[in-house]
């Protein structure tokens, strides 16, 4: 009887992922632009690896596969918003533009505000070099 | 006994996602989209492994360690050329 509840949560819980893969990857075609892209990757992404190993881990019990599964989840869940991240930050210095439908870049004046901290710091080492 | 009836709709549905993937590698406008659907792509491939390692054999639950790090390590890689730090 438990056997057999495990196993319909294992296969929602796999359902669950699937869905959320397939949906994450549909925002990939779909949206307009990187960052809204990166928005709709990542993150679903994530839930849908979590999804398929949990049910996987509850599917086989303890062993040593679900051993190396649970540590494939919290290798992704620290990993992936750091390559994400890395993306937009890469698109945003390469020059990628947002789509025309938004509203405001709240990233730009952090942008101008490095770069004339630069300035004044190699202004400064060029003095003290005198 | 109940994944076997229900294992083609899920394999069905990462295929799709590959597809959706491999849309994306080969149109996208700028090389970020690239790399974004490049590490996409092989995280479906490490649900797919994870899937199949409990289908058929678990030692594909070994192939998924390896496509994890490679996936986070490559897009390092390349956001840091896009950047202009490295040179190739």
């Amino acid at each position: 009887m438990i056997e057999q509840i495990l196993e319909i949560i294992s296969m929602v819980l796999i359902l669950i992922g699937s869905i959320f893969y397939f949906l994450g990857t549909l925002g990939i075609v779909r949206f307009p632009d990187l960052y809204t892209r990166l928005h709709a990757a990542t993150k679903s992404i994530v839930i849908g690896a979590c999804g398929i190993i949990l049910g996987v881990i509850l599917l086989e019990g303890i062993s040593a596969a679900s051993v190396k599964a649970f540590l494939i989840m919290i290798f992704l869940l620290s990993t992936t918003p750091i390559a994400s991240h890395a993306i937009a930050r890469a698109g945003y210095f390469s020059g990628v533009k947002m789509c025309p439908q938004s509203v405001i870049d709240e990233y730009k004046p952090h942008v101008l505000e490095e770069k004339k901290e630069k300035l004044a710091a190699a202004r400064r080492v060029r003095r003290k070099g005198h | 006994m109940m994944i076997e009836n229900f294992i083609y709709i899920f394999i069905g549905l990462l295929c799709a996602s590959f597809v959706f993937c491999l849309y994306r590698l080969i149109r996208g406008p700028s090389l970020a989209d690239r790399a974004m659907a490049l590490n996409t792509m092989t995280l479906v491939g490490v649900g797919l492994a994870v899937l199949l390692g409990s289908y058929i054999n678990e030692l594909f639950i070994d192939v998924a360690i390896p496509l994890a790090l490679i996936a986070f390590i490559s897009t390092l890689v390349i956001t840091k050329y896009l950047e202009g730090e490295i040179r190739i």
